[in-house]
């Protein structure tokens, strides 16, 4: 068993590392492994049966609609209001625009489940905004790369989504369990960029304007009915009104509605949205599909209850094996895509959790973190490169990374607030 | 991508109608993402009107999931879209990055092969019981679902088979196999 399980890791790797995608790396080594060790009539029986009972969930229904919605928020252009509506407020404050950016990333997060297309929507907004008026370049590529990692923690979350499934705990519970760690990260975040920027003024010019409260005001109008929307959602999930699912439905139409309204809504962007939610869905569920295939290999060869056996009998050093996975996080999360990092992992993780008994809700904030930290350290941070794509030439990869070094050091913080003080995560879950 | 000219041109043309078969698949999906959308919303409702439909989770599980899901994949594959990790290929050039790629394909190839055999007798064997859940006092037939699976996966086939093909010819020429896409084309 340990012989196939080290040969099943090391393919794996292997096939990744000469850019073989997810998926089908999954697929074969998970195909191949349960073929050696049970034969091949059980492992073609799982190719049989596991994609399409996997897929055919209600509960995996929410990914492609909160997908959806926060394209919509997307190509209809509210993520500009929302930009727009943080910079009047809180331009006057030291490094203004980077704040506002950051609350931005913060609000379309919350209408978004995933921290690239949060980085990549509001780069295009905020980073031009902040250049224009001379801000230093590493903070202004800094802050969105950095604050688009909310996108996974402030719910909706698709990778929250797919870890409930396969950790089987509440996603309504863990979308709740994001939410203050996310507005931590917010908050931290904030005090670094107006400290920084009181001490060194040359960081962030003061922005010369007048701004008027009536226009502070009316700005509020174009980005009100959105903030309600995605109160209703996480209200109506809170209270059980809702499954993620309608939630997820009720929140799409509810965009719908309001760029309808708003007159922002023409065939073009909602059909840009829907195929674009398809596709994105498609690559989601391909690499969960062969993860589904791992989990069925680590179950039937036994793997997973080795793991567990070792876990119990390593009891007394619960910190030796949380750091060991924290670290299995940072390292693959510098090179592979979250839901990757989460899909590769969970299967092999979760049973070592569970006999360990570490809280499953904690944790799955706590994977977030890291792998969203991963998105933005070198070599790859996919983050970074989003929005080296957004900036072209204009910045430097290393001016990037060295702009998200300011915020590696609060997530740090974070970090270890979350581990010190669980209830940041399980107030909410547990009220 | 070319047009065919003339009937010499088959290869185009097969692979015009892959294309274009690939993109029709996915806009049924996307299609259908929308109608899910509705449907799910008139759920809602319903049930705070105290008038709930029956069967809401179990037609969205069967049929909308199996059709946003599998209908896009060939198109992804087309596409490379597929989630790789690039760090240790990124500098690669020439042979060497076509045989990457060339190992990737026939892996799909594989996959997609052993996925539609197993699919398809899952779908031949779900359609003789015709295969159906019991929802409520009645029941709901899913056995059609199946068979949105097998399509799906026979188009995947095609499309990692085009891509070998592509892959093994940029090999014998010693080209690069990289394909840039055009974020419009694509959508």
């Amino acid at each position: 068993m340990t012989l196939a399980l080290i040969l099943v890791i090391v393919s794996l790797l292997f096939l990744l590392a000469i850019r073989v995608p997810i998926g089908i790396a999954l697929f074969t080594v998970s195909f191949f492994g349960i073929a050696a060790v049970r034969g091949m009539r059980p492992a073609l029986q799982i190719v049989a049966q596991e994609p399409f009972s996997f897929v055919s969930s209600w509960t995996l229904s929410a990914i492609p609609l909160f997908i959806f919605m926060g394209l919509l928020v997307q190509t209809t252009g509210m993520s500009s209001s929302l930009f727009h509506a943080s910079r009047l407020w809180l331009s006057r404050l030291p490094g203004g625009l980077a704040v506002a950016a950051n609350f931005s990333c913060a609000g379309f997060a919350a209408a978004s489940g995933s921290s690239v297309s949060t980085a990549a929507a509001m780069g295009r907004l905020a980073i031009p905004e902040m250049l224009r008026y001379g801000y230093q370049p590493g903070l202004a590529t800094g802050v969105v790369a950095s604050a688009g990692t909310l996108g996974s923690l402030i719910p909706p979350s698709i990778i929250f989504i797919l870890y409930g499934i396969f950790a089987q705990v509440s996603v309504g519970k863990l979308f709740l369990a994001g939410i203050l760690p996310g507005l931590l990260t917010a908050g931290v975040y904030t005090v670094m960029i107006v400290v920084r920027c009181k001490l060194n003024p040359a960081l962030a010019p003061k922005i010369e304007e007048d701004v008027t409260w009536k226009e502070r005001f009316s700005s509020l109008g174009d980005v009100m009915p959105l903030v309600v929307v995605i109160g209703l959602v996480l209200g109506g999930i809170y209270a059980a009104i809702f499954t993620a699912t309608e939630a997820g439905a009720f929140g799409a139409l509810s965009v719908l509605v309001i760029a309808l309204l708003q007159k922002r809504l023409n065939f073009q962007n909602i059909s840009e949205a829907l195929m674009a939610a398809v596709i994105n869905t498609a690559k989601i569920f391909f690499i969960a599909i062969g993860a589904v295939l791992l989990t069925k290999f680590l179950a039937i060869t036994g793997s997973g209850a080795k793991l567990a056996d070792l876990a119990s009998s390593l009891q007394g050093n619960r910190f030796l094996l949380l750091s060991m996975m924290v670290l299995t996080y940072l390292v693959l999360g510098m090179f592979l895509d979250p839901i990757g990092v989460l899909l590769i992992t969970i299967p092999v993780f979760l049973p070592v959790l569970n006999a360990i008994g570490f809280d499953l809700i904690l944790f799955g904030v706590l994977v977030v973190k890291f792998i969203e930290i991963g998105l933005l350290t070198p070599p790859v941070g996919l983050n970074v490169f989003v929005i080296k794509s957004v900036v072209g030439d204009s910045v430097s990869l290393v001016q990037i990374f060295r702009g998200v070094g300011w915020f590696l050091v609060c997530e740090a913080v974070v970090v270890a607030l979350l581990f010190s003080f669980p209830s940041i995560s399980l107030f909410l879950p547990n009220w | 991508m070319e047009n065919p000219k003339t009937s010499d041109d088959w290869p185009v043309l097969a692979e015009t109608i892959l294309m274009r078969g690939a993109k029709f698949l996915a806009r049924v999906s996307a299609l259908m993402l929308f109608v899910m959308l509705i449907h799910v919303c008139f759920d809602v409702a319903s049930r705070l009107l105290k008038l709930p439909f029956v069967g809401t989770n179990e037609t969205v599980a069967a049929y909308y999931m199996v059709a946003v899901v599998f209908l896009p994949l060939p198109y992804v594959a087309l596409y490379r879209q597929n989630v790789t990790v690039d760090l240790f290929t990124d500098k690669l050039a020439g042979r060497a990055s076509t045989l990457t790629y060339l190992i990737a394909d026939f892996l799909g190839l594989f996959v997609s092969v052993l996925w539609l055999w197993q699919a398809t007798r899952v779908a031949l064997h779900s359609t003789a019981i015709t295969e159906r859940w019991i929802i409520g006092s009645g029941f709901i037939q899913v056995w059609p679902g199946k068979w949105v699976l097998v399509l799906s996966v026979a188009v995947l086939v095609l499309a990692f088979a085009r891509a070998a093909i592509k892959d093994v010819i940029n090999l014998w020429k010693n080209q690069n196999s990289e394909e840039v896409l055009d974020e419009s084309e694509m959508l």
